[in-house]
């Protein structure tokens, strides 16, 4: 029997204090709500042995879990022990919530089977999580998968502790999460580490708890309540915002009414950091609230689609996903036509940017620059048609700026980058960066060859030798390992040459680097090393 | 004894043609997408949703290799043509050969790494690159069980590879599935307006994976028979999708949060990765512009002792450690977040040669601080706000930022 060291922060009430309707805290669970509600009926018509009856279907402290580990292998027994243990723990270190193990009668059984049938996603399921109202029954029971996981492999401890924590978590009357990333959320797929309890869950379940003290004490007392039959009712079922200039504020309510005869609480969460909702604690009975909901338009251009999850009390509908769309048209676009990488010979070269504004933009030009390499800007006013391919837009009347740029041959041979930075008056894009790509003189393609994870049978590949500004000849190849074979041949005419590289196989086992040198007739670029690397298995 | 031949032959004979109630084959699809670069979850904040890691790990528990399942990825898997992105679009690539990637989508991202990234692309992914939207592409589809995969593009790049017009692209891809007996399923670069279009027009088409921002739909959009599925941005999630070769029935959303454990060949790759990046010095090739002068953070104690102390009590102050605990303290795309002034040439270098510019310091939201610490009066600083902050703390990177609560962590007069 495991005992963990007894908190009562949870249990206690002032002895004084008033009976008052408790209100069931949005998150929690359909089944805490059902249970609620019940033994409300009971009170409210004043039949208090009844009452005490339904109060077993709410969960109560100390936890009463009882562990039924016929299932497991005995060599099983004592990891299965100790994750209950530590998810025990977990649950009282941070919500004083004490866990007694028995060996008959427990609040929460805890089973265990060799398998569990596929869940939705096919897999087979972790585990599987079964409320009862029935007196004689656990008010929980959680069935764990001693094996999981495709391909099927044994169910690790922290898997374990996992599920009973997300148990307990159930028990104490937390709702299934929709986000990742805390016990009440859970999946099948094997887990590879402990995940937490969030401060949010902490506080439902405290709220919970809160309930069941106040109405273990109107039975105690004999005190009349009425069931609380919060209704829920969303004025949209989905948000579709009007059109917004990236940065600019957007924002939209959610009438949320409450159509039921006891307080509705609420509780919103947005499935990104880009909505930021505002919602009242609670709707009283027969009253209208507002949600107020801000969306943060700076980050993202394009058509948005984000999810607002509205919990709430009502154990009809306990969540409500509502989608949130919304069109973000792009404040700036900074493109530069024509190829992706510039060619630079001996000569300097010349390049022109555009930076044109969204419809009703507020931003002007202060400075532009060219970061990485000797060049001058020009800035200059620009109207015209250009193609937006980010958005998918054709060709459209822009207006903005032409970035007029001149760049010296500074770049030694190879490829280089440099950032066009653009410093604007506007309060939040107060600098706009873009990339530029240089490639000067006898490039390889890619610089460095990489095979990956390969058997240590025969692997080919190939990188291109490359000069588009002026032809040259490859003389020689060589390269330095007896495994390592190179070929070239021109692609079309003498600016550009394909080698093809073969790792002949029979490599030792490891990271293999190896080097193919192309010598060239160029005398200030005789020779290109290219490196090849793999892991051979 | 004939007796006993006689029956055993009407039971043959009864066997073999009575009528075969068989249930048509399921399919699954397991789809994924637009990872534009994003190999792994940023750190910042937990808990954070994506990563290479995670996706292989669900896609082999959801059954790679298994003869019904087929494993889709829209392309898009880098958002740029750096030397960063070239090494990120390897080791995606290499990444979904571990699990027999039925078909990935080559789009303009990949297509914009020039024609030897993408044969390199092609070998690691084990040739699974198609696309009808480029002449030249390695395949312009892809066959598995009844369907017929298409990547398809709404527009091309500047490119030497010619981009051929997406109707014409479209109407090749079905002309082969009708020849061939096969449903078709669109793997398209474009937005869902574009794909709702295409459903209309080809209602024939048994589903269309399209591009789109933010999370992925909680349900599918549907046009009549053709289902509209995308599995959002940034690959923090996979979307899964089951039915027969008749119709698609069933869709799900898999959140790729940290309950997901990390798969160990895609591991492999990802450290292959941080290897690369350190070895080919990407954080030393950054572009550096001439900026106002840096000087650190101790440069502000001798007049702000008071703000000097509280910084170093916050995350701010050891903000590169992090990085280097995850090995991502070399990484361009994480290091601007964790220093002071990467992008200029008086900027954070390495510990050794600028320790006083390690870590979010002063002058990360503040500005360069030398002309100020000169001449305070002649340069003052101004004062700040929440928008000093976003850069840094945006939704992506920091999930959970809320200015209020955050800038009690750091307020300072």
């Amino acid at each position: 029997m495991i005992t963990v060291a007894l908190s009562l922060a949870l249990l206690s009430v002032q002895k004084e204090a008033p009976i008052r309707q408790p209100i069931v805290p949005a998150g929690s669970n359909r089944s805490f709500q059902e249970a609620v509600i019940a033994v409300e009926e009971s009170l409210q018509t004043g039949d208090f042995v009844e009452a005490k009856k339904r109060l077993a279907a709410l969960p109560t402290h100390p936890i009463k879990i009882e562990l039924d580990d016929s299932k497991i292998p005995t060599e099983m027994k004592a990891t299965v022990r100790e994750a209950v243990r530590k998810a025990s723990i977990m649950w009282q270190q941070n919500a004083a919530v004490e866990a007694t193990l028995v060996p008959k009668g427990g609040h929460l059984k805890i089973s265990f089977d060799k398998q569990l049938p596929n869940g939705e996603l096919g897999l087979p399921a972790g585990a599987g999580n079964l409320f009862s109202s029935d007196p004689a029954e656990p008010r929980l029971t959680t069935v764990i998968g001693l094996n999981r996981g495709n391909p099927v492999s044994p169910a690790m401890p922290n898997e374990i502790q996992n599920e009973i924590a997300h148990a307990i978590a159930l028990y104490l009357g937390v709702d299934r999460s929709l986000r990742p990333g805390s016990v009440s959320f859970r999946t099948d797929f094997s887990a590879s580490g402990l995940i937490p309890v969030t401060a949010r869950e902490l506080l439902i379940s405290k709220k919970c708890n809160d309930v069941v003290v106040t109405l273990q004490q109107a039975v105690e007392k004999k005190v009349k309540l009425s069931a609380a039959k919060p209704k829920i009712f969303l004025e949209v079922k989905e948000v579709t915002l009007p059109s917004v200039l990236q940065g600019e504020p957007q924002a939209f309510d959610l009438q949320v009414t409450n159509n039921g005869k006891s307080p509705l609480s609420l509780f919103v969460e947005p499935d990104c950091g880009c909505l930021d909702p505002f919602a009242p604690a609670f709707v009283e009975a027969g009253e209208t609230a507002l949600v107020k909901v801000r969306v943060n338009t700076v980050e993202f251009a394009g058509h948005l689609k984000k999810w607002l999850y509205v919990h709430s009390n009502d154990p009809e509908f306990p969540s409500i996903d509502i989608p949130v769309s919304v069109n973000i048209d792009p404040l700036f676009q900074l493109v530069r036509p024509g190829p992706s990488i510039l060619q630079m010979g001996d000569e300097n070269v010349s390049a022109e940017a555009f930076l044109w504004f969204g419809e009703g933009a507020k931003i002007k030009i202060l400075d532009a620059r060219v970061d990485g390499i000797t060049s001058q800007v020009e800035i200059e006013p620009w109207e015209g048609e250009m193609a937006d391919p980010a958005l998918g837009q054709g060709p459209h009347p822009r207006k903005g700026y032409k970035l007029k740029m001149l760049f010296q041959s500074t770049f030694i041979p190879g490829r280089s980058m440099a950032s066009i930075v653009v410093t604007t008056d506007h309060p939040i894009f107060k600098t706009i960066r873009g990339n530029l790509a240089f490639q000067r003189g006898i490039v390889a393609l890619p610089e460095r060859l990489y095979l990956g994870e390969i058997e240590r049978a025969a692997n080919r590949s190939m990188f291109l030798v490359s000069r588009p500004s002026k032809g040259f000849k490859i003389t020689k190849i060589e390269t330095n390992s007896p495994f390592l074979k190179a070929v070239a041949y021109p692609v079309s005419d003498d600016t550009e040459y394909r080698v093809n590289v073969e790792l002949t196989g029979g490599q030792d086992p490891g990271q293999f680097s190896g080097m193919v040198t192309v010598f060239t007739d160029d005398p200030t670029q005789p020779r290109i090393e290219v490196q090849v690397g793999a892991i051979v298995r | 004894m004939k007796l006993l031949l006689l029956g055993g032959a009407l039971l043959f004979f009864g066997g073999l043609f009575a009528p075969k109630h068989r249930a048509p084959e399921r399919y699954t699809f397991l789809i994924s997408g637009s990872a534009e670069g994003n190999l792994a979850p940023c750190g910042c904040t937990k808990p954070m949703s994506g990563g290479i890691k995670r996706k292989i790990a669900v896609i082999r528990a959801l059954g790679s290799k298994g003869k019904d399942v087929i494993i889709l990825e829209n392309g898009g898997l880098v958002s740029g043509s750096s030397r960063q992105d070239e090494i990120k679009a390897e080791i995606l690539s290499e990444s979904l050969r571990t699990v027999s990637v039925t078909a990935i989508n080559l789009t303009r991202s990949e297509i914009g790494l020039g024609p030897a990234m993408v044969e390199s692309m092609q070998r690691l992914s084990g040739e699974a690159f198609t696309s009808a939207s480029f002449e030249g592409a390695p395949a312009p589809h892809k066959l598995s069980g009844p369907f017929l995969i298409v990547g398809v593009s709404d527009s091309g790049p500047e490119t030497s590879q010619k981009y051929i017009p997406l109707s014409s692209a479209v109407e090749g891809a079905l002309a082969t599935a009708k020849e061939l007996n096969k449903r078709s399923i669109l793997l398209l670069d474009g937005p869902i307006k574009t794909a709702e279009t295409l459903a209309r027009t080809y209602p024939e088409i048994y589903m269309i994976v399209f591009r789109s921002t933010g999370a992925a739909a909680s349900e599918p959009g549907r046009v009549g028979s053709t289902w509209l599925v995308s599995p959002g941005e940034k690959a923090k999630q996979l979307i899964q999708v089951t039915g027969t070769a008749k119709t698609a029935s069933k869709y799900s959303v898999i959140k790729l949060g940290p309950e997901v454990q990390d798969d160990e060949a895609a591991g492999r790759a990802y450290g292959r990765y941080l290897d690369r990046i350190v070895d080919e010095k990407l954080f030393e090739r950054i572009p550096r512009g001439k900026t106002a002068e840096y000087v650190g953070s101790k440069a502000c104690a001798s007049c702000h002792a008071g703000a000097y102390e509280k910084w170093k009590q916050t995350g701010h102050a050891h903000a590169l450690k992090t990085l280097e605990l995850d090995r991502h303290d070399r990484d361009p795309d994480c290091v601007s977040c964790h220093v002071v002034g990467m992008e200029s040439l008086s900027g954070f270098m390495n510990r050794e040669k600028t320790p006083e510019l390690a870590d979010v310091g002063c002058e990360s939201c503040h500005g360069a601080g030398q002309k100020h610490s000169a001449d305070p009066k002649a340069y003052p600083f101004q004062k700040l706000g929440e928008t000093a902050c976003a850069t840094c703390h945006t939704p992506d990177t920091s999930p959970n930022f809320d200015f209020k609560t955050y800038w009690e962590k750091v307020i300072h007069n």
